[in-house]
């Protein structure tokens, strides 16, 4: 299927809006969209809702062997979901344009920056470990997909528990959530990806745009921060141009996104914890379901 | 009469009718029987009967006034995507005046306000920008400085009813141009910014705003873009 086209009219508007500092949806040039998280009934599941894009992140511990270049570790490997659900341009079998480059950015922050402790994750030395697996699935795509992908997956992997298990001389023993509890796993640090959006001609930069928004635009350059203010990643989209001071300013600004993103993580997940432990029942997803909702998928 | 329906409920049957009636969208004449096709609220009257359905995919028929954005030029054709699975065909002569030595100037990205002329499921959707008569009656390129944005086709038929007052009620307090396609594509102009996305985000939100309320949620929205609330408006006056 093809993407709705942005007519000259519509371009026009939004850069005259971004001009004027004064976005479509009453934002100026540097505020973000409205976000919120939920976690599932079963551990290790995050949703996410940044405005109207809507990711779900679930993260999968399963036992397996361990690969030839890092024998005393565990790997992990990250999926995004392939269905059509999330956008019209998005088709089963290939991975095309904006979901490779979230796939690319969140796999670098993931995985390359050591956020999560993969030796914990080792059983036995050479033979076998524990595979992580982080699964993202975009249910509804209206732009800030690294935004929100990014915060799902820091979720999902914080609310992550790791099975119990237990090695002897002989064999090892894995146990089910139902004999025994495990420990959450080790997150080290929580990298959060905040994405801006660049005009060349006239200078102006944008944050968080939607997906209107960013056909309006030149490129866009997404800096990934975590809460000890530290750059654990910067993905550029398109050709652009930036200079050293304008990019620390970005930096300023992802630096404190992310000590709010990370604020309000925390606090739901105390506050998941706690109605778990009181026994409140938790809410399930299909209930997020709303019919009359806009979305991309035959939009 | 108004009742619901669902797709393969039977209606009628085609011998029991008086004369031979216009069987109009989401309904289907299979084997002397009239079946309907799609979920909505059936509609009839002594001219014919239609299935009011709810949806956000547009099929186009013939005679249907849609706003499409320009996606390719050619020598003599022009593709116009119009929220359908194929773009449709817009010849550069079937416009006010064209002729083969005076062409209009149609760029990609543009917005042409036209008429479909010719469809069906083993051709591509033809359109043109003029009538029998060669004059235009507002079709054509619209001009620019608007705004375009979709909503669903059941909105875009609300809107274009006689009975629907949004239109005038947003008129009232502010001056704009707009244009409505059927295919759930709306044109919106006005002289800054500001009012077009006061207006666009009226058209957007009256959605679920049944008719009778469509005065207070008009005079709200308004008054949140001008900046105050209604009481203090009220005390102004």
């Amino acid at each position: 299927m093809r993407d709705d086209p942005l007519s000259t009219q519509e371009c026009e508007f939004y850069q005259k809006s971004f001009r004027e500092n004064s976005r479509f949806d009453n934002r100026t040039n540097l505020e973000h969209r409205d976000f919120s998280v939920m976690f599932g009934k079963e551990f290790g599941t995050c949703y996410v809702t940044l405005g109207q894009t809507k990711i779900l992140a679930k993260v999968t511990l399963s036992w397996s062997s361990t690969r030839e270049n890092r024998k005393n570790s565990g790997f992990i490997e990250m999926f995004i979901s392939k269905g059509n659900l999330g956008s019209t341009k998005a088709e089963p079998l290939k991975l095309e344009g904006r979901h490779l480059e979230m796939l690319r950015c969140l796999e670098y922050v993931i995985r390359e920056t050591d956020c999560v402790d993969v030796d914990s994750l080792c059983i036995r030395i050479n033979e076998t470990c524990l595979q992580l697996r982080i699964d993202i699935h975009i249910i509804d795509d209206f732009g800030g997909l690294c935004d929100a992908g990014s915060i799902a997956v820091i979720g999902a992997l914080k609310h992550c528990y790791v099975p119990m298990y237990e090695t002897t001389a002989e064999c090892d023993y894995i146990y089910n959530d139902l004999y025994k509890y495990g420990k959450p796993l080790t997150v080290f640090h929580t990298p959060i990806a905040t994405t801006f959006g660049l005009w060349n001609d006239t200078g102006i930069c944008v944050v968080d745009p939607t997906n209107r928004e960013e056909m309006a635009l030149d490129g866009q350059i997404i800096i990934s921060v975590n809460n000890r203010s530290e750059v654990c990643g910067i993905y550029q989209i398109n050709q652009i141009d930036i200079n050293a001071s304008k990019m620390s300013e970005l930096v300023k600004i992802a630096e404190k996104r992310t000590k709010y993103v990370s604020d309000v993580l925390n606090k739901t997940l105390l506050l998941d914890a706690t109605n778990r432990k009181s026994g409140v029942s938790v809410k399930p997803f299909h209930s997020l379901i709303d019919l009359n909702s806009v979305n991309t998928f035959v939009l | 009469m108004a009742k619901v329906v669902l797709p393969g409920d039977f209606i009628e049957d085609v011998k029991n009718l008086p004369s031979v009636p216009v069987i109009g969208r989401g309904l289907k004449v299979y084997k002397n029987e009239i079946i309907s096709t799609q979920g909505g609220i059936f509609c009839s009257g002594k001219d014919g009967m239609y299935v009011d359905v709810c949806s956000k995919r547009y099929q186009p028929t013939v005679d249907d006034l849609v706003i499409g954005v320009v996606s390719n030029v050619m020598v003599e054709n022009v593709k116009l995507d119009i929220c359908y699975l194929e773009n449709a065909i817009l010849s550069t002569l079937a416009f006010e005046g064209a002729t083969k030595r005076n062409k209009p100037n149609i760029k990609v990205g543009d917005v042409v306000y036209a008429r479909v002329i010719s469809t069906s499921k083993f051709l591509e959707t033809e359109l043109a920008c003029i009538d029998k008569d060669n004059c235009a009656r507002g079709l054509g390129v619209l001009p620019s400085g608007g705004m375009v944005f979709k909503v669903s086709l059941k909105h875009a038929r609300r809107l274009l009813s006689p009975k629907c007052q949004l239109l005038n009620l947003i008129g009232k307090e502010i001056k704009y141009e707009s244009c409505i396609g059927i295919n759930g594509r709306v044109w919106v102009k006005a002289d800054t910014i500001e009012s077009i996305k006061c207006i666009v985000k009226i058209i957007q939100q009256s959605e679920a705003v049944p008719d009778c309320n469509l005065k207070e949620f008009v005079d709200s929205h308004i008054n949140l873009t001008k900046g105050f609330c209604k009481k203090e408006h009220e005390s102004m006056e």
